[in-house]
């Protein structure tokens, strides 16, 4: 199809309709409905596909931690961001744009995710999303969504500038720039000369350079002084409807299809919002008052189209409600662990066998080449461990000491002198004087890592080594890795009283990668191991390049639960769980999210920063 | 009174009964929300004298309880401030108490249960607590490490009262009043200052204490814009992370301009 013209012509959007859907459509047609055809065009249009490469602009990415804090500064919750182009929200997370659209401007194109968060926040707060019935309706009528959403604007823009003054600036500055004001309908773009009159006053205040409407703009003028004026926010989402279905009756009767969107509007995707389209498809239907059967029909056809609906992430809380099952026996050198399967809501028994394995020892020499690559890493997180190490202090007061007490013997010779015997404690001597932390360091070996990120991680360990060693604490680091439920290896890099010696180093300096990432089994296992150890505190500290999974049973969702749950049991023993992944997976945060908890993790995004920032997380869980 | 402080719950009538039934108090709360102040002013409303201890690592029992000095030939015993507090029946307060060493911590024990004594080994002697005197202990739960925690023996002997920072009407009173600002630039402070607390475990350690949003509007009542003056406190003093210091200053222009 080619590219749509405004306004696109009858005999475009039937034949549109007609390739689209076949012969059946015709029942469609046969009901001929004016604005459907119009609509055609932009609704089949096919998504050109999220922005990204050497022709967007600036990247979401390196922009999402700060954008996030202060969308939550600004509403007083916290507030996830994801990319998706165009802007739009299921309800919960606000999605943009991988990257602004070109040209890269930097300080453009903050204002433009800037900007474009706020409506979609915005849309969200106000409320209108929340009611089920209106999105219900919005889903099947195009018109309606697009007046809810223009007027939705004008009353979002007042609401922000009310409660952040500053931020009037912001959507004044968004409207006069070109990129971020480019019309759409649906994905597709419409150009700014030939709007219809009825049309222009939409875009007062939204999109600077259209031409004044004539008197045929009267209604929407209206419209949009009404709900400027709505300064109660539990009004405000009532004016818009009320404003929005009186536009939809005006445009419809002069058949003049949906009014076009500015592109920092985004989209509202009824479909994303709805948890049951049927059922609230049909609640909808009491708002209409026409005969919904032609509608039904092409609603059923494009709800064909619909990627299948996410399974909500299960809470690891309201999972326990099933007991844990006891833990079957195990033989010498394997172990046996349950495991969670959410699609099933129970315990699959004796699931995992893990068994503990030598790591191979590669070659002599890598652990020497990794510690001269990073003599200044070292140094730094020698210094800093230094700081925390729980030997070299000195006790004092003690009877059998090394050194003398100065201080002590002086206040004895003052307790002689005042006819007192005292004790004879005046010797001091070094011990342990903090308790001691028992450290299990779990790196991931599967097969996600490779090459230039493998050798990375590596180093990192060698790295946080030399930082266990100068800290004292008691500490081991095994890697992880299966091949299936039955095969789950836990390699020992370096066991706890092991010294650093030849065979350890090479182990340490020339770990290889494999298989997958049964991260639930694991953490089980790691967690006995450590509630092994007579140290009462207790940490796991996992190196992750990514998220769990193995074979069927074990992927997606069922993979963030089950692991979700074993961090939890740990946690619920005592042990501090944390985790430093440099997983680059778009989305890797929301995994994280789910097993370890906001907060519980440190996401790099630059590989080459883990060998430092490794030995930090470590500093800070000790400190 | 001299002390001002602004109750924010029932905060005062709690440690007014734990004290006339000589119970121990544990104040816990974010940092600078008015711990400190609080116990000034239940001190002098209580008509007792305050003693306080800043809790650190090399703090010793005998640092809190006392020791033998020689004083030119002579030895003398010298008081710690605990033992001072106890015989003038004072407040003993012992601020960031998790960062003592928790054995340290011990010898406060038996002054915070049914015994209120306090035994000088030293001297051979077991001073007895009268009943005006009072142990608060205050600590900042907000971040946990693995080695800082309370002993359990040594939580439970605690009534223990939680704070927060004022809501938000008090608080631009508090920082209106502590620090000369005009109303107006307060509650732009307090605005940002709660603001900033959302994202407390999201990227910050904590939010702006009351503490911080007074120096703000210090600085403004010494001449400051209220722009120069947030920049240095809520932005410049609250972290280091270069896209938090972003997060932060669009803050400022979303509420400034
Ligand atoms: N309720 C209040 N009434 C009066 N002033 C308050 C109040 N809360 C906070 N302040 C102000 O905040 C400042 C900091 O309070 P304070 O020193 O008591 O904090 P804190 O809780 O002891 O903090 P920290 O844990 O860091 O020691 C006080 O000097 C005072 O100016
Ligand atoms: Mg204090």
């Amino acid at each position: 199809m080619g590219a749509p013209t405004w306004p696109p012509t009858p005999e475009e959007a039937r034949k549109a309709v007609l390739e689209e859907y076949g012969e059946d459509a015709r029942a469609v047609l046969d009901d001929e409905e004016a604005e459907r055809l119009l609509l055609a065009p932009f609704l089949f249009a096919e998504p050109r596909g999220m922005l990204g490469g050497a022709e967007a602009g600036t990247p979401l990415e390196p922009l999402l931690r700060s954008l996030e804090a202060w969308l939550a500064m600004l509403v007083g919750r916290p507030v996830k961001v994801a990319p998706s182009d165009p802007p739009t929200t299921d309800g919960a997370v606000i999605f943009l744009p991988p990257a602004a659209p070109a040209p890269a401007r930097e300080a453009e194109d903050r204002l433009f995710f800037r900007v474009a968060a706020l409506v979609q926040l915005g849309l969200v707060e106000s409320g209108l999303l929340a009611n089920r019935a209106l999105v219900a309706e919005m889903h099947t009528d195009w018109v309606l969504r697009s007046c809810v959403h223009l007027l939705a604007l004008h009353h979002l823009r007042e609401r922000w500038a009310r409660a952040w003054p500053g931020l009037a600036r912001d959507f004044q500055a968004v409207a006069a720039l070109d990129k971020a004001t480019e019309l759409r309908v649906n994905l597709s773009p419409v150009p700014r000369r030939g709007m219809p009159g009825d049309f222009v006053p939409l875009y007062d205040g939204l999109v600077d350079f259209l031409d004044p409407a004539g008197p045929e703009g009267d209604l929407a003028r209206e419209a949009v002084a009404a709900v400027r004026a709505a300064s109660d926010p539990r009004a405000a989402p009532l004016v818009v409807l009320g404003q929005a279905r009186k536009l939809r009756i005006a445009f419809r009767e002069r058949r003049l299809g949906p009014p076009p969107l500015p592109r920092f509007a985004g989209l509202i995707r009824p479909e994303w919002l709805l948890h049951d389209l049927a059922a609230e498809m049909k609640a909808s239907r009491a708002w209409r008052d026409e005969d919904p059967g032609p509608l039904r029909l092409l609603g059923k056809k494009l709800r064909r189209r619909l990627p299948a609906r996410r399974a909500p992430v299960p809470e690891p809380e309201a999972l326990t409600g099933e007991p844990l099952p006891p833990p079957p026996e195990d033989d010498a050198a394997s172990f046996r662990y349950p495991e969670w399967d959410a699609a099933a809501g129970s315990w699959r028994l004796d699931a995992v066998r893990v068994r503990e394995v030598e790591a191979p020892r590669g070659p002599a020499g890598a652990w020497e080449r990794a510690v001269e690559a990073h003599r200044g890493a070292i140094a730094l997180v020698r210094r800093r461990f230094a700081s925390l190490r729980v030997e070299e202090r000195w006790l004092h007061r003690q009877v059998d000491g090394s050194d003398l007490d100065l201080d002590r013997a002086v206040a004895a010779m003052g307790e002689l002198a005042a006819g007192f015997t005292p004790r004879e404690d005046w010797t001091m001597r070094f011990v342990r004087e903090r308790e001691a932390v028992a450290i299990l360091v779990m790196v991931d070996l599967s097969g996600s890592t490779r090459g230039e990120i493998a050798r990375l991680e590596r180093d990192a360990v060698v790295v946080l080594s030399h930082g266990l060693l100068v800290l004292g604490h008691p500490h081991a680091i095994y890697g992880f890795s299966n091949e299936g439920p039955e095969d789950c290896r836990f390699a020992r890099l370096r066991g706890w009283d092991e010294p650093y010696d030849e065979a350890a180093r090479r182990r340490l300096g020339t770990f290889r990668s494999g298989g997958s990432t049964r991260l639930g089994a694991f953490v089980r296992h790691g967690a006995r191991v450590l509630l092994r150890r007579p140290e009462s505190r207790r940490v796991m500290l996992v190196l992750s390049d990514g998220r769990p999974h193995d074979r069927a049973g074990y992927t997606g969702r069922q993979a963030l639960a089950d692991s979700a749950l074993a961090v939890l049991d740990a946690r619920r023993r005592g042990i501090h769980v944390h985790c430093v992944s440099i997983d680059a997976h778009e989305r890797a945060r929301e995994a994280l999210d789910a097993v370890f908890g906001p907060g519980r993790y440190l996401h790099l995004k630059r590989v080459d920063e883990l060998p430092v920032k490794l030995a930090e997380a470590l500093v800070h869980l000790v400190r | 009174m001299s002390v001002y402080y602004v109750p924010t719950g029932s905060e005062i009538e709690v440690f007014e009964r734990a004290h006339a039934l000589r119970l121990p108090v544990l104040l816990k709360g974010p940092t600078g929300c008015g711990k400190t102040r609080f116990v000034r002013y239940m001190a002098e409303k209580l008509g007792r004298p305050l003693v306080t201890v800043a809790c650190q690592e090399d703090l010793s029992a005998a640092d809190l309880t006392g020791r033998f000095l020689l004083e030119g030939g002579d030895t003398v015993w010298r008081d710690g401030p605990l033992t001072r507090a106890v015989r003038e029946g004072a407040i003993c307060y012992l601020d960031e108490v998790v960062e003592a060493r928790a054995d340290v911590l011990t010898v406060i024990h038996p002054l915070t249960d049914d015994r209120r004594s306090l035994p000088l080994e030293r001297r051979g002697e077991e001073l007895v607590a009268p009943d005006d005197f009072m142990v608060v202990v205050s600590y900042n739960p907000g971040y946990q490490s693995v080695t800082r925690e309370l002993k359990e023996s040594t939580r439970q002997r605690f009534v223990s009262l939680s704070f927060d920072y004022p809501d938000e009407d008090a608080e631009a009173g508090i920082v209106a009043h502590e620090s000369g600002c005009d109303e107006a630039t307060a509650r732009q402070l307090v605005k940002l200052g709660r603001a900033t607390r959302n994202l407390k475990d999201h990227g910050l350690r904590e939010g702006a204490s009351t503490r911080l949003l007074v120096y703000a509007g210090a600085l403004v009542a010494a001449g400051l814009s209220l722009r120069e003056a947030a920049e240095s406190t809520l932005v410049g003093s609250l972290t280091d992370d270069p896209e938090m210091t972003r997060a932060l200053r669009e803050l400022l222009r979303s509420a400034l301009g």
